[in-house]
């Protein structure tokens, strides 16, 4: 397998140093995260990927070729390492129409050639009829493909993507952030999203890195990295505990019913705008309360029997993960565990109400012949988001 | 009316104009775009003519290209002549002192392209140079016209740094500010009030139109 691999070290005068090292494979679609809060150097390290900075020291390969070896003085520039790069404002030359701004990088072509790949990028990407419009003439999320196509037409080995939805009011960037995903598994290229927000990560990534003040502070599959953060400054940066595959089953008033693993597992969610039929269910652990006895009373529509599997304390609160047939975190406060006597293995209710189960709508890619969450290891208690990464992506992260 | 000092000052303003649209574009952009820390020297060196005295250029150009002088020497061994009192003595000099006049207005309308569309472009394979002229130069193209009226105006009116090198030869170094000096002179004041009419009007003009290209008031 083709790695992409980078180790490096890029300071700034400022006194802000940023450290980061990566393995990523470039011969399948896979998409990295790089996600963090602003200032935490996700875009620094992507624009090091570009060959955009030059990192003092350090190195970064892409399968057989050295684009940056700091010791040794090999800096190869942008414009060499066959990338494409999405900005956040989108970059466009504003003194350029749709196709001179999607043919720009094809000079090397025949006249002919670039007028027919510029036509192919311009149906793919639901641009014809577009082609002599100016980029002020055009909506948000418009100029957000013809970025995308200015970027792919040349047909780059990686294509890196800051912010991409960042630029666009909240109405267009919730519809983008269904249908980027998607575009961006057509083109096949693996790619590298920088983001701060954690619905984008969802609904976009494969492979995510949080980063905070210069430094990786965690790096695997999407689902592991929510679920299980390494330390409790990484879960208040991701700040969703549980994550489930799921598929819409039925929408009744406005309620959708979630059948999870094999359908055996049952959640009630509030209806999203497009039901679609893949779901990611995110579940925040502030959300989840623990009940002892059979009470089914309450507001709450979703009572699952569970047991608890381990008990974790973390300053004045208690973090239960519980097994309900998945994995599922609440986080409780230290007071309300000891009233309740938790241990290990006790049987409890966990309580969710419906508005509090956030549904990120994902067309999952399946691998090949397998249907996707059938394919996803059932076992009580080990339906996890990781399975989750592995099985929606042939993106090898297992 | 003095025709030939016309004639001679309209081109020494045009090659002074075009010598430094070819050598002032690319330190312009050079000082746009280094992230080098000695930047201010350049940036200060640049700008010294605005500040300077007419005569500290003058003299200091003549001293350096005098005929004891090694450019001087170097310069009488290829062509035969001197540069001093000559025209392309007092071209030279025009050049050196409308640096600031051309370098100035480029390098800050350079500096307002939006470097995002230089890096897009870069990351797209297309080279620095092919960058520049298909991206940066379209942009910032009333900013280098503005460059180009304010030098060719200010080297049209230049005054003591031609006098100081070039003496006032007719034909050869009298250009109009020193043919309305000599007239001035001379108590000539009918001649001398022809000639500075015609400055007055043409720096008007050369004046109204950067400002016009500033506010894009021009359909250009």
């Amino acid at each position: 397998m083709n790695l992409l691999s980078a180790d490096i070290e890029k300071r700034y005068p400022g006194g802000a140093t940023i450290r980061a090292a990566l393995d990523r494979p470039t011969d399948q679609f896979t998409v990295t995260i790089l996600f963090g809060p602003s200032g935490c150097g996700k875009t620094t390290l992507l624009r090091c990927l570009a060959g955009l900075e030059r990192p003092e020291r350090g190195s970064i390969r892409y399968a057989d070729e050295t684009w940056l070896d700091a010791s040794a003085g090999v800096f190869v520039p942008p414009q060499r390492r066959g990338i494409g790069f999405l900005f956040q404002d989108y970059a466009l030359f504003p003194h350029m129409n749709v196709a001179a701004n999607i043919a720009h990088g094809l000079h090397h072509s025949s006249r002919s050639e670039r007028h027919r790949r510029v036509a192919e990028m311009l149906d793919m990407l639901q641009l014809a009829g577009m082609e002599r419009r100016y980029p002020h003439q055009l909506s948000g999320g418009e100029q957000q493909r013809v970025a995308l196509a200015r970027a792919i037409v040349r047909r780059p080995r990686l294509l890196l993507l800051d912010e991409p939805l960042s630029a666009l009011d909240a109405p267009t960037r919730e519809q983008l952030r269904r249908e980027l995903r998607r575009l961006l598994s057509a083109f096949a290229i693996p790619c590298f999203v920088v983001t701060h927000d954690r619905l984008e990560a969802l609904a976009l990534g494969d492979h995510l890195m949080v980063l905070d003040r210069g430094t990786v502070r965690q790096s695997g599959p999407l689902g592991e990295v929510f679920s299980r953060p390494v330390d409790a400054h990484v879960a208040q940066m991701v700040g969703i505990e549980t994550i489930l595959p799921a598929r819409i089953v039925r929408v009744e008033k406005g309620l959708a019913t979630l059948a999870i693993g094999d359908g055996s597992m049952q959640l009630v969610a509030v209806a999203p705008s497009v039901p679609d039929g893949d779901v990611l269910v995110c579940i925040r652990g502030d959300d989840v309360a623990i009940h002892t006895g059979a009470d089914s009373g309450g507001s709450a529509r979703n009572h699952l029997p569970a047991r608890v599997s381990s008990i974790d304390y973390e300053g004045a609160l208690v973090r239960v993960t519980l097994d309900c047939g998945f994995r599922l975190v609440a986080t409780i406060t230290r007071q309300a565990s000891e009233e309740l006597a938790l241990r290990v293995g006790k049987e409890v209710i966990a309580r969710i109400k419906a508005t509090a189960i956030h549904l990120i709508i994902r067309s999952i890619t399946r691998p090949a012949g397998a249907d996707g969450l059938s394919s996803v290891d059932q076992r009580p208690g080990t339906l996890s988001p990781s399975s989750l990464a592995s099985s929606k992506s042939r993106s090898g992260d297992t | 009316m003095d025709w030939t000092a016309i004639w001679l000052t309209i081109r020494l303003a045009a090659c002074t104009t075009v010598i430094l649209l070819i050598l002032g574009l690319p330190l312009a952009y050079w000082l746009a775009s280094t992230r080098f820390r000695g930047k201010f020297l350049v940036d200060a060196a640049v700008a010294l003519p605005i500040i300077l005295p007419p005569s500290v250029v003058g003299f200091y150009i003549l001293w350096a290209t005098g005929p004891r002088s090694p450019i001087g020497r170097a310069y009488e061994s290829i062509t035969d002549g001197m540069l001093p009192f000559s025209f392309p003595g007092i071209l030279v000099a025009s050049v050196l002192f409308n640096i600031p006049f051309a370098v100035r207005p480029f390098a800050s309308s350079f500096a307002a392209v939006n470097r995002k569309l230089v890096e897009a472009s870069w990351c797209l394979g297309v080279s620095r140079l092919r960058t520049f002229f298909g991206v940066v130069l379209p942009l910032s193209w009333t900013g280098i016209l503005t460059g180009l009226v304010l030098t060719f105006a200010h080297a049209v009116g230049e005054f003591g740094v031609v006098l100081m090198v070039g003496g006032s030869i007719p034909g050869v170094t009298r250009t109009i500010s020193i043919s309305i000096f000599d007239d001035v002179q001379s108590l000539n004041y009918a001649a001398a009030h022809q000639t500075a009419i015609v400055l007055i009007a043409f720096a008007f003009v050369a004046l109204c139109i950067t400002y016009a290209l500033q506010r894009r008031v021009l359909p250009l």
